[in-house]
């Protein structure tokens, strides 16, 4: 039995596409995937109430990131040039998966730096030091005085980064498995 | 006889094309025969073809008060696209919704490192207030 995408996921995916390009795009996308096939693009600025120019800006956008395809055809009696769009159904689970192998990447380098570094932390602004920054100072904040103490969320975060990491691993993992 | 088969389907083609930018309108059928330089007889069989394969649908109508057809491309039954995405939980971490994900490495000196990135501390912060709440 093929598993179809919960409501959740595209849920997520248009959360992906709102905060990676803006709302304008989320609402084209929405209504392309309304649509389900391709779609004109006078239709979708008629059916999401957006100005073309946003419509066509947000489009631009989504085609460059491979969230969607077009396809150009010549008007039949008036010559000019006319839009199809779709959903790039074929591409996208590349594209995400991609942007999860960057996301896990990313996280592992911060965790790589986070369990290297010992930081101090000035108890009123919260700043953080390095070990090194932090003896410069003789172990005071170089603003108000205060002794530095070492970081206590150090453990905390050095847990939640390796879970996340975790977690993103066992999501890739999945990718592999499941992609027809 | 193969090339004049594909002639046929590239008249069906082009008239499904010159349909489809009608869209809701549709289209007067002699207008479509007038646009392919056909006659009312080799236009009303292609019509008649394009009809049997369930392309287009036909609405009688009148018009300069003689009774013709107006042609729709047909609306396919709702094809139940399988979006196979799987984001999962990526999308908790805000690097996965990033705009400047492609552009950010650890070391090397770029502008955006993951190590030093002030989304990623509050996130991380934020993390582990909600783990102090719970643990409380």
């Amino acid at each position: 039995m093929s598993k179809d995408s919960s409501s959740r996921d595209i849920e997520r995916l248009f959360i992906l596409v709102e905060r990676l390009i803006g709302e304008d795009a989320r609402k084209v996308f929405e209504v392309m995937y309304e649509e389900g096939d391709e779609i004109a693009e006078h239709e979708i600025i008629e059916r999401s109430g957006l100005k073309g120019g946003s419509v066509r800006r947000a489009l631009n956008i989504l085609a460059e990131k491979g969230f969607v395809t077009y396809r150009k055809v010549k008007h039949p009696d008036k010559g000019r040039i006319i839009f199809y769009w779709r959903i790039n159904y074929e591409g996208l689970p590349s594209v995400i998966k991609a942007r999860r192998i960057a996301t896990l990447e990313r996280l592992k380098a911060l965790l790589e730096t986070e369990s290297e570094t010992q930081y101090y932390i000035c108890p009123l602004d919260g700043t953080r030091y390095t070990f090194e920054e932090a003896l410069d100072h003789e172990f005071a904040c170089p603003r108000c005085g205060s002794m530095l103490v070492p970081d206590e969320d150090r453990e905390l975060r050095l847990q939640i980064l390796r879970q996340y990491v975790r977690m993103l691993e066992a999501d890739i993992r999945g990718d592999g498995a499941g992609g027809s | 006889m193969g090339s004049r088969r594909s002639n046929l389907e590239q008249l069906e083609e082009k008239a499904l094309e010159i349909i489809k930018s009608k869209g809701e309108d549709g289209i007067y059928q002699h207008e479509l025969w007038k646009m392919l330089g056909l006659d009312s007889r080799e236009g009303s069989r292609l019509a008649l073809r394009l009809l049997k394969k369930g392309l287009i649908i036909r609405e009688p109508t009148v018009h300069n008060g003689r009774r013709t057809y107006k042609l729709f491309l047909a609306k396919k039954e709702k094809k139940v696209i399988k979006l196979e995405v799987d984001i999962g939980v990526a999308i908790e971490v805000p690097c996965f919704t990033c705009r400047h994900l492609e552009r950010c490495h650890s070391g090397g000196g770029s502008f955006f490192d993951p190590s030093s990135c002030p989304i990623l501390h509050k996130w991380l912060d934020y993390k582990v207030k909600l783990l102090r709440k719970v643990s409380r």
